[in-house]
């Protein structure tokens, strides 16, 4: 039976984290944009609020909130802020993959490690040059070696991760495979961090790997695929959260600038701009929804797959026009820095490129 | 492919400035792109830049030099200027700002009597001064009729106060063309124009640069207009004694009429840097080709060469609108359909190369990430796309087009 309908759980969560992101995230935007690191404060909220480190409560966490769930949570919190909110969901993620797939040794180590501790940094290394798609980098088990190598792209918190979580393929089979490597591992190579076009308080960069472990750092991988779809939507509820914000606040300056002797949203040429603005932002939202309801009800992999390709492309695809159309509602002080609006610009660009596939859109022109 | 012997039509330029772009792009390339990331994390221009700009090989038309006038092609001057801005922006944009004399001859140009255009109008095509456009004010932007600086005569003075905001190139300009009012109560009408030496007393630059998304280096300067005196004879269309014998356009429409024939080359700027661009872009995948799938190769390719078609698309446009200026038949559509479509797109073509080459392609490593900051620009200034539609549309339906 359909049902579009949040749980009274899941109300309570909007409220919390939209208050949370109103009251914590967002006033601390700015600072964590020119330090290019989290704000502490901003910090210690996320990872107090259950839904970016993401632990069972056998390691002393909250409990894994379902998809649906963590999903809603961030696109609430993004509205706070977006750089934060990702930041702090990447590193989370990191406890994901080991609270679901890993042996009793590695979870025990997780339980030991302080994860939610304002100084515990997590990454999960599965983005390449081609996104996520394509994945060139092996991970083979020789007896009881397991060795990984490959490049992976956009690792968040790579010169420090506490824990890092690699993903590959098995060359003989294809299957996905994931890792845990340990901090400073031999064979890791951090490539010097140059900055982006937005994000640089996820303190991503370029790592090559050539590496072999003892195969207990390998992590069981029956449903890791699913694991995976749920870590790639954090990216889509994080542009979502961040167009919904670029547009509310593109509308509120609209109807006070008045050009013309009008406030300007009264211009069809800058209401349709937000309207779409918005209609899009919608659609992105129910996308990630369903997709999210794919991965909490099991459904076959490649469904899933499919849908999240599908929902992470479209919300790329809406936060770099949302947030482009942002600025042009801004007009010249859209362009200028004491403005939020060119951070999201940049921000929604930068993820744009990240789990980017060629073959999900294609270029257009402007008309 | 053989043609009729009537068929005369063609988008292919003169031997010589083709040969002319040819060499601004190398040139650009060489010596402008390498100091591209230092422009833009300093905000300011590179020390020697002046060492710099004369390693071209070809003349750039600085304003700083007298030696330097650009070559006249049997192309016209406005469709050589198109050439110009592409090339000389396809290593970077930064040192734009030091090979244009501005905009502000170009009002002189719309509203000035003859003898303001011996004064202003050419010494800035002689490249003997830089002038600035000081139109915007905190309040408004596109409604140019919201001027609220004013102008008051006394005696064979005109007084100008009132304060304007992002006035490009303001803080290093000879002279700025400041738009005030003369009489509020007729609104667009009431607006006048007039040149403002830098130096005179009363004019001041509270703020020389904001800090900005993208152009960082170009100045985006606040003007301060505080009982700053100006001759009668500045105001354009005036001498010494009162109005002189001009068209009688209004300060509004000058702007407007300036901005016009400016637009094409801001188009032809963004051309330059998403060609740019979408060339890096394409040597990158080229070595990567080994790596990718067939199906997502493919995909790749026919992007690249549908960015490639988007820009030749723009390109004609573009030459129309300098073609019909060159030969005195000046439409309104063709510059507002090029500086609606160039931008946008050329915006899309950087974001879609950045995506190609994955998240590689946004690090500070390679320019792409800056061109994609500069390029915003030029959706905003000069008329945004939304009131290049306005024109169009009232090219097709007439005023009833809001
Ligand atoms: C880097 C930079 C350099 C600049 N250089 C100069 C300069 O040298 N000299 C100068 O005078 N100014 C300059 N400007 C100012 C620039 O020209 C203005 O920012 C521009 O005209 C837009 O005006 P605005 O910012 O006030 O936006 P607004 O006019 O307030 O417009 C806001 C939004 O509303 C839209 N809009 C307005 N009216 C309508 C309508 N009727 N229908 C539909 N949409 C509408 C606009 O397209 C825009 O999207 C510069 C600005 C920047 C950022």
């Amino acid at each position: 039976m359909l049902n579009l309908a949040l749980d009274g759980d899941q109300q309570d969560v909007v409220e919390m984290t939209r208050d949370l992101g109103a009251a914590v995230l967002s006033p601390a935007a700015a600072a964590t944009e020119r330090g290019g690191a989290v704000d502490p404060a901003a910090w210690q909220a996320l990872c107090g609020s259950g839904l970016t480190v993401l632990l069972s409560e056998d390691l002393g966490g909250d409990g894994i909130p379902s998809t649906v769930t963590q999903m809603t949570a961030l696109e609430q919190l993004a509205h706070g802020d977006p750089q934060a909110t990702i930041a702090a969901a990447w590193s989370g993620s990191a406890a994901l993959f080991v609270s679901e797939h890993g042996s009793a040794m590695q979870r025990a180590a997780l339980r030991d490690a302080a994860v939610t501790g304002p100084s515990h940094r997590g990454a999960v290394a599965l983005y390449e040059s081609a996104g996520s798609h394509e994945i060139a980098t092996t991970v083979e088990t020789d007896g009881a070696r397991v060795r990984v190598r490959g490049r992976k792209v956009a690792v968040p918190f790579a010169e420090r991760a506490d824990t890092m979580i690699v993903l590959g393929r098995d060359p003989s089979n294809h299957e996905l495979r994931a890792v845990v490597v340990p901090p400073g591992q031999e064979g890791m190579t951090v490539r010097p961090r140059a900055g982006s076009l937005g994000l640089d308080a996820t303190e991503q960069a370029v790592v090559d790997f050539d590496l072999e472990l003892p195969v207990e750092h390998l992590l069981a991988h029956e449903g890791l695929g699913l694991t995976v779809a749920r870590h790639r939507l954090i990216l889509a509820a994080v542009q979502t959260g961040m167009a919904q914000r670029a547009l509310e606040y593109a509308g509120d300056y609209a109807s006070q600038r008045i050009a013309f002797g009008k406030p300007i949203a009264s211009f069809q040429g800058i209401s349709f701009l937000i309207a779409e603005a918005f209609a899009r932002t919608e659609q992105a939202r129910l996308e990630i929804l369903d997709a999210a309801s794919l991965v909490d009800d099991g459904a076959p992999e490649d469904q899933v797959t499919a849908a999240v390709d599908a929902a992470v492309s479209y919300a790329s695809e809406n936060a770099a026009e949302t947030t482009r159309n942002a600025v042009q509602v801004l007009g010249g002080h859209g362009f200028m820095t004491e403005y939020p609006v060119e951070n999201w610009y940049r921000i929604a660009a930068f993820l744009s490129t990240v789990d980017f596939d060629p073959l999900a859109s294609a270029f257009q022109p402007a008309f | 492919m053989s043609t009729t012997a009537d068929s005369t039509a063609t988008f292919e330029l003169s031997p010589e400035l083709e040969k002319y772009g040819r060499q601004l792009r190398e040139w650009s390339v060489a010596e402008l792109r390498p100091r591209a990331r230092t422009a833009d994390t300093e905000k300011k221009n590179p020390d020697d830049w002046d060492a710099i700009l004369n390693t071209c090989p070809v003349p750039l038309g600085r304003p700083d030099r007298d030696d330097d006038e650009r070559p006249k092609f049997e192309d016209g001057y406005w469709v050589s200027q198109l050439v110009f801005y592409e090339n000389v922006c396809y290593g970077d944009l930064w040192a734009l700002p030091l090979l244009s004399p501005g905009i502000g001859h170009l009002v002189v140009a719309e509203m000035g009597t003859a003898a303001q255009m011996e004064t202003w109008y050419a010494s800035a095509m002689r490249g003997e001064s830089v002038s600035g456009f000081a139109l915007t004010e905190p309040h408004f932007g596109s409604d140019t009729s919201q001027v609220a600086t004013t102008a008051v005569r006394d005696g064979d003075e005109w007084v100008l106060n009132g304060s304007k905001i992002y006035c490009t190139n303001g803080a290093r300009a000879d002279w700025v063309t400041a738009f005030a009012t003369t009489d509020k109560t007729l609104g667009g009408k009431g607006i006048a124009c007039f040149v403002v030496p830098t130096d005179t007393p009363g004019f001041s630059v509270p703020k020389p640069n904001e800090s900005k998304l993208g152009i960082r280096n170009w100045m985006t300067s606040e003007l301060l207009f505080d009982d700053c005196r100006v001759p009668l004879g500045n105001r354009l269309g005036w001498d010494a004694t009162g109005p002189a014998d001009t068209s009688q356009m209004s300060g509004q429409h000058g702007a407007l009429a300036a901005l016009s024939n400016n637009r094409p080359n801001m188009s032809a700027m963004v051309i330059g840097i998403a060609q740019a661009a979408l060339d890096l872009t394409s040597d990158l995948l080229a070595e990567r080709r080994s790596d990718m799938s067939t199906r997502r190769w493919d995909a790749a390719s026919n992007d690249i060469a549908r960015m490639n078609a988007a820009l030749d698309r723009s390109r004609r446009i573009n030459f129309k609108a300098g073609f019909v200026i060159d030969h005195g038949a000046k439409n309104r559509y063709s510059p507002a359909i090029a500086k609606a479509f160039a931008p946008q797109t050329c915006d899309r073509i950087i974001r879609r190369c950045m995506q190609l080459l994955g998240a590689e392609g946004a690090s500070k490593d390679l320019l792409l990430e800056k061109w994609y900051r500069d390029c915003k620009i030029a959706d905003i200034f000069e008329g945004s796309s939304q009131v290049q539609r306005i024109i169009v549309a009232r090219e097709v339906v007439g005023r009833i087009a809001g």
